[in-house]
């Protein structure tokens, strides 16, 4: 049960934990703030905690047992992932048992050969053989430094000069008619949740852009060029989403963190992603524009 | 008594003091929750009788589901078991008009002096003023009003209380102007 606290060490918590300012340049509280405050008071109606409680409590207890996870062997066959790992550390064991242990390798060869392989010294064979030349393929570095990727493509390109502070440059990549620029905090992994801002600049008869859905396509001006607005990003449909809005097994859900933007300019599509960084639309907007 | 037999009766023992302190934990997670639950989908829903109907589901869910659950984040667990179910619950009665909070007065009728400070209006001005936050600030922002603490809301978003404590900042900034807007 909550404990009814008075409203000024609610609101006293409140500043305290919002960080330092802005509750304190003031002298009342803002209104908003104390309705806050009266929201955390609401208690639900006790009869339907108890009824709640029982009825669940209940249904647990009506529930079959929890299965005991110490059933030694027996219990590793019914869990597949810790089968496999039991498996592969006993395959990697085995192989360098063969390699190392002289004798091992002495059975592990009888019985490759009984079971028709024949091993072929190699090292044998290197002096007879003529130096053989392997063609190099010339490939795009994994990422480049802005400078370089400049001169990699056919036109110019811009780079955000607002940014959230957080965020760097950490990858791109650029070939011919298309670039791509990922800024996100320095040393962090890209995950799925992982914060970050993506640029692409495309030509419009490649398929690099994303496909937003149009139903929730908003019309904008970016640079005084028509652009989307888009919020939110595809998900497994089985987790949710919206079930009218679909690709594939994908649905549509607003309340992923994604911001999107797109628009054309000089013959090139630009397309700007925001990805887990809480920005607003009209913050999105401000990044798209402050591409120089 | 055999050896097998032994084994068997130890295991059984085992099962049954496991699930015993399992009993435990959900009753205790129910305790814990059950206010600060009920509170966060009445915010969401804005009906007394769509949250009485969204809270039971999520328990039951919880129940049905525990056993299985062998992840660490228990509350992050039934957070998102609340969101999902809310998400749910919004879709199924979408097509009906609902006045949001209109039953205000009813439910705060159960509830302290403090709470008289709310009223219908003030409440479906915040709700309005939330849905304009972009989705983390207003996460933050509804389990605040919810009642978690800031250790809390980091534990259930994964997030550090300093990273909490930012986007409440921020939160709040947003919605001072865009309260005083109105």
């Amino acid at each position: 049960m909550p404990r009814h606290r008075n409203h000024q060490n609610h609101s006293d918590d409140l500043s305290a934990e919002a960080a330092d300012v802005p509750l304190q340049e003031d002298t009342d509280t803002p209104a908003f703030i104390r309705h806050m405050v009266a929201f955390r008071d609401i208690q639900p109606p006790m009869d339907l905690k108890q009824q709640l409680k029982e009825q669940m409590m209940e249904q647990y207890v009506k529930q079959p047992q929890r299965h005991s996870r110490n059933k030694g062997m027996l219990s590793l066959f019914q869990r597949p992932r810790a089968m496999g790992l039991v498996v592969a550390l006993a395959f990697v064991l085995l192989i360098g048992a063969s390699i190392t242990i002289p004798p091992v390798r002495a059975s592990m060869v009888a019985i490759y050969q009984y079971m028709g392989i024949l091993f072929v010294n190699t090292e044998a064979m290197c002096d007879t053989n003529t130096s053989m030349e392997v063609s190099t393929v010339e490939s795009t570095p994994v990422s480049l430094t802005l400078e370089e990727a400049q001169e990699q493509v056919s036109f110019r390109i811009g780079v955000p000069e607002k940014l959230p502070d957080e965020l760097d440059l950490i990858y791109i990549e650029a070939e011919g008619e298309y670039a791509y620029l990922r800024y996100q905090p320095p040393f962090t992994s890209i995950e799925q949740d992982t914060t970050r801002i993506i640029l692409q600049i495309f030509t419009p008869d490649t398929a690099n852009g994303a496909m937003l859905p149009a139903s929730r396509r908003e019309n904008i001006q970016v640079h005084q060029h028509a652009a989307v607005f888009v919020q939110g990003n595809w998900t497994y449909a089985s987790q949710g989403g919206d079930p009218d809005t679909v690709m594939g097994n994908l649905a549509w859900d607003d309340e992923i963190d994604s911001n999107w933007i797109s628009w054309e300019a000089d013959g090139f599509v630009h397309q700007l992603e925001t990805h887990n960084i809480s920005l607003s639309r009209e913050e999105v907007i401000t990044i798209a524009e402050s591409i120089r | 008594m055999r050896n097998t037999d032994l084994v068997s009766e130890t295991i059984r023992m085992n099962d049954e003091q496991s699930d015993s302190l399992a009993y435990a934990e959900v009753e205790a997670l129910y305790e814990q929750f059950f206010d600060p639950i009920y509170r966060y989908c009445y915010l969401r829903l804005g009906n007394a009788t769509l949250t009485e109907e969204a809270v039971s589901e999520i328990f039951l869910k919880v129940v049905h589901k525990f056993r299985s659950y062998r992840g660490e984040n228990l509350s992050g667990w039934l957070y998102r078991i609340a969101r999902n179910q809310i998400i749910d619950s919004a879709r199924k009665h979408q097509r009906e008009h609902i006045d949001p909070f209109a039953d205000y007065e009813h439910v705060a009728s159960y509830h302290t002096t403090e709470v008289a400070v709310l009223s219908k209006e003030t409440l479906a001005s915040l709700r309005h003023a939330l849905d304009a936050l972009p989705r983390k600030q207003r996460e933050v922002i509804e389990l605040y009003m919810a009642g978690w603490t800031l250790e809390q809301t980091g534990t259930m978003l994964g997030k550090s209380p300093s990273a909490i404590k930012m986007l409440r900042y921020r939160a709040f900034t947003r919605l001072r102007s865009l309260l005083s807007d109105e």
